[in-house]
């Protein structure tokens, strides 16, 4: 079985977010990690490896920049990189990058695809569902525990409310959420034998894309405002009886309970 | 009668004594086997050099080992401990003597020297020897805590029964032989006393038996010398030669450019060096690290005396199987033999244990705080924090099994260059409204103030940096931060065993520091203090570091910052936290205590302090792992600090700050815990 996983490199989560004017993040000296939900997914198919005869394939979009988190993924174990590196694509326009990764998946002829549900930085969470559809395969997000089978794959999909199991068959794009599988913390030499494993680089034109293709209506931000800072909370002091009619009675002026 | 003639009969009552030369033969061949299979043992281990610097060496032999100074640093057994040694070798002497005037015909063995070495002298050893032994005997009977095993019992049994058969062959003889320098063996005389009403032949046949049972019972003791914990005379001067002669906190250079780098840390039994499998053999179970480990003594699930129990059990039963192999491989064994040597189920058991595991339970590994208490306590100078380490590294680095809370502190070293995970671009807030200068704007600056993780990002120890920097600055100290540029140190990161992000880590600080012309690096802490003294020369980082007490010292002494004379009854009782790194390790203990006293304020030491020092709980990377509430190091240190009934309690370390003062929260003690700095700020107010 060949699980390709869509990773994407994303600012760190603890880093001061700033974003431009057109409500995009601002990566420039920022660190740059794995994305968290990536992570996930990248996690699940290792642990997949590890039991099978699983093919694991780590596949981005983007410069040189993106090489320490295609070299990360390897380095927890994933055998293979591959990059889709062009100055044609819009790497801030989630359709675009859907569209070039479902022709990159065309030619890696995966079994199974998986990729984080959202990223740690933009949310959008967009590029999965989008790929599965250009390349009309079955699709589930927020996956928090997955099933493979050798046809077909058993997955957990969170609800607001609960949880739904749903069987697909392969192929199939699969979207990690937190929970689907702790990522495992690459030892040195999984460091160093990342260093010696293959990651090809491809253009549009070598996975048979061109520019034009890409064309297509784009999505854009409105407006972006950072979320208001968090107000002090209230402290209710004294006797414990007192506070909690206290605390009763102020979330039912908050509206909170009724 | 002329003293100078003074003697006696040797071997008196004696016949057909020659059976004692090949008693004493075999006795001393059994001894050398027991000893050659120890020996074979610890070379399963990695070679080292530890025979350099002999002068250095031998020097520590004869105080640690000849004089016993280690030893006596415990008063009760210590001196117990030097009654059985000294006795043991005053007798030892007198026993030499004899046998070379008897079997060497050196004649020397009367006269004076008789009578003060021979006679007086071995009476009064063999006095001590044998109420020393009776001490241990009832010592480990009465305390549970020491963990007595019966082979512990069976050889001080043996030594007593010796030495109190030495007494009364002596007073035998002096009865029978009407001795006429009797006065000169008083305890030997008073023993005579109680063989008065037996004749003659019955003092001769009741000598010759017990001469003869006291000398098989000697010889069945040199026979079980080297395979008993009595080996120790041999080993603990042995491993005090061979001791690391690098500080304490030093741990092994792993070069990660070395295309070649096929382990690392330790990951089975074979993989130590013969010095760390030696020192468990060396181990004598004394007890005195278990009695200082702030991990055992916080109830976890460590002693470092087990650890060295159990690797010395691990030795015995892999070491023999790993040589076997090796001889193998090599075709040193015939096919015939190695026909034979099929292993057993049994064996393969043996090889299918793991080290950390099965030998050393993971618990015990994480729980080490390296804060190097039982090898300043060790008084055969074993080496056990370096061991823990290893172990550790070869987890975290080949294996990737570590406490998981672990995971997200060494990514937020990775990522933003410090355990908490807070944006690397935030390092620098810490100065608030303070402006102080940058190293880019002052490359030549005299100090490089390097504030560390904690001091730039932990709330309560933000204060500490801010309360130096304005110390340094009212004392018109030319000084520069580096900013954000300033990543972890990597200390906590290599002692939980992450040595590949230690690596990177250090190897950007150094970059970075290398390219500025400051004269020195001044630091709060005593982990980033200990990195740049014993970790960074490793990588061809050498800074001259300095820690801000030191640094206080200097200023208060110079008259360049000026404490406020207080009233007497202004002033308070302080007591001070020794922190490991920066005391034991780096035997910075006087400078904080002058700044204190400087202040005029009454130190009160803590019933462990200085070598002896409780540590915080917090080092080797323990603050970052969950530590039980009915755990906590930081509780125990917080009730000693508490007994000195202190005003305040001083530290000049972040993690001894942090441990403290969570450890007064928990026991609501209102006492505040301050950093020097901080105290020192207020005073010159």
């Amino acid at each position: 079985m060949r699980i390709v996983v869509c990773i994407k490199q994303c600012i760190d989560a603890e880093a001061i977010t700033k974003v431009d004017d057109h409500g995009q993040v601002i990566k420039e000296g920022q660190s740059l990690v794995i994305d968290p939900y990536s992570e996930f997914a990248v996690e699940r198919a290792l642990q997949a490896k590890d039991c099978g005869e699983a093919e694991t394939i780590a596949l981005a979009i983007g410069g040189q920049e993106v090489m320490p988190t295609i070299r990360h993924a390897l380095a927890m174990g994933v055998d293979s990189g591959c990059l889709v590196d062009d100055p044609a694509i819009d790497l801030d326009d989630p359709v675009e990058k859907s569209i070039v990764l479902a022709k990159a998946l065309t030619k890696l002829q995966p079994d199974l695809i998986m990729g984080g549900y959202k990223s740690g930085d933009t949310s959008q969470a967009q590029v999965i569902p989008r790929l599965a559809t250009f390349l009309k395969i079955p699709y589930v997000g927020i996956v928090t525990h997955l099933e493979i089978g050798e046809h077909a794959v058993e997955a957990t999909h969170e609800t607001d409310d609960g949880f739904e199991i749903i069987q697909v068959e392969l192929p199939a794009a699969i979207a990690a959420q937190q929970g689907l599988a702790e990522p495992r913390y690459p030892s040195v030499r999984g460091i160093m034998q990342s260093k010696k494993k293959p990651v090809e680089i491809y253009n549009l034109e070598d996975i048979g894309l061109s520019p034009s293709e890409l064309d297509h209506p784009k999505p854009c931000v409105l407006p972006c405002r950072p979320k208001p800072a968090r107000k002090g909370g209230r402290i209710m002091k004294g006797e414990l009886s007192v506070v909690i009619s206290d605390v009763v009675a102020a979330l039912k002026s908050d509206g909170a309970i009724s | 009668m002329e003293a100078a003639s003074a003697t006696r009969e040797y071997l008196w009552n004696i016949n057909q004594e020659w059976i004692m030369y090949p008693c004493f033969v075999f006795a001393l061949a059994v001894s050398v086997y027991f000893f050659y299979r120890r020996y074979r043992l610890w070379k399963v281990g990695q070679p080292e050099n530890r025979s350099d610097h002999r002068g250095q060496r031998l020097s520590g032999v004869i105080k640690d080992a000849f004089l016993q100074l280690k030893v006596l640093r415990v008063k009760g057994i210590g001196i117990a401990h030097l009654g059985m040694y000294a006795g043991m070798v005053i007798l030892l002497i007198a026993t030499a003597s004899i046998a070379a005037q008897v079997d060497l015909g050196l004649d020397f063995a009367h006269g004076y020297y008789y009578l003060i070495v021979i006679a007086l002298g071995s009476d009064f050893a063999g006095l001590a020897f044998c109420l020393a032994i009776a001490f241990c005997i009832i010592r480990r009977i009465a305390n549970k805590k020491l963990d007595t095993k019966p082979s512990d019992i069976v050889v001080l049994v043996l030594l007593l029964t010796v030495g109190v058969g030495g007494f009364a062959v002596e007073g035998l003889r002096i009865a029978g032989a009407g001795d006429p320098w009797r006065d000169w063996s008083p305890i030997g005389s008073l023993v005579a006393l109680a063989f008065e009403n037996l004749d003659a032949n019955q003092i001769a046949t009741a000598h010759r038996v017990l001469w003869w049972s006291h000398m098989a019972l000697a010889f069945a003791l040199i026979a079980y010398w080297t395979y008993s914990k009595l080996v120790h005379v041999l080993l603990i001067p042995s491993s005090i030669y061979h001791r690391s002669l690098k500080p304490a906190s030093s741990l092994p250079f792993v070069d990660f450019e070395d295309d070649n780098l096929d382990t690392l840390g330790v990951g089975c039994l074979e993989d130590f060096t013969w010095k760390d499998l030696f020192d468990t053999q060396a181990c004598i179970r004394c007890n005195r690290c278990q009695e200082n480990c702030p991990a055992y003594l916080s109830g976890k699930p460590l002693s470092p005396k087990a650890l060295m129990d159990d690797l010395g059990a691990h030795l015995e039963e892999r070491g023999a199987l790993i040589l076997d192999m090796r001889a193998k491989k090599k075709g040193a064994l015939t096919q015939e033999e190695q026909a034979t040597r099929k292993p057993t189920d049994e064996q393969r058991d043996i090889m299918a244990k793991t080290l950390v595991g099965d030998t050393v339970k993971p618990d015990a590994l994480w729980a080490c705080t390296t804060c190097g208490s039982c090898m300043e306590q060790c008084p055969a100078s074993l080496e056990h924090v370096p061991k823990i380490v290893k172990m550790r590294t070869y987890q975290v680095c080949t294996e990737s099994v570590f406490p998981s809370e672990l995971h997200s502190t060494f990514r937020n070293m990775e990522t933003n260059g410090n355990p908490w995970g807070l944006g690397w671009e935030t390092r620098s807030e810490w100065m608030g409204d303070c402006d102080l200068p940058l190293i880019d704007g002052n490359p030549n600056a005299e100090y490089l103030f390097w504030t560390g993780c904690a001091g730039a990002f932990d709330s309560r120890n933000q204060r500490v940096s801010r309360a130096f920097a304005q110390i340094m600055s009212r004392a018109e100290i030319d000084f520069a931060i580096l900013g954000n540029k300033e990543r972890c140190c990597g200390d906590a990161a290599r002692r939980l065993g992450n040595e590949y992000l230690y690596y990177t880590l250090a190897n950007e600080n150094i970059e970075t520091l290398k390219r500025y012309k400051f004269k020195k690096i001044v630091t709060t802490c005593p982990h980033c203090y200990n990195a740049f003294k014993v970790d960074y020369p490793q990588l061809g980082g050498c800074f001259e570091a300095v820690h801000h007490t030191e640094l206080i010292k200097e200023l208060i002494e110079q008259g360049r910052i000026a404490p406020r004379s207080l009233e007497p009854e202004m002033r308070s009782s302080i007591t001070y936290q020794d922190s490991c790194y920066l005391g034991r390790y780096n035997g910075i203990y006087q400078a904080p205590r002058k700044i204190l006293s400087s202040l005029h304020l009454d130190i009160v030491e803590m019933k462990k302090s200085q070598q002896d020092s409780l540590c915080c709980g917090a080092g080797g990377g323990r603050i970052w792992l969950d530590e039980q509430e009915t755990q906590r190091v930081s509780t125990l240190r917080t009730a000693q600090a508490l007994e000195t009934s202190p005003e305040i309690v001083a530290t000049a370390c972040p993690y001894c700050l942090t441990m403290l003062s969570d450890g007064m929260s928990m026991r609501d003690a209102p006492t505040p815990v301050k950093d020097v700095a901080e105290i020192v700020l207020a005073h010159i107010g």
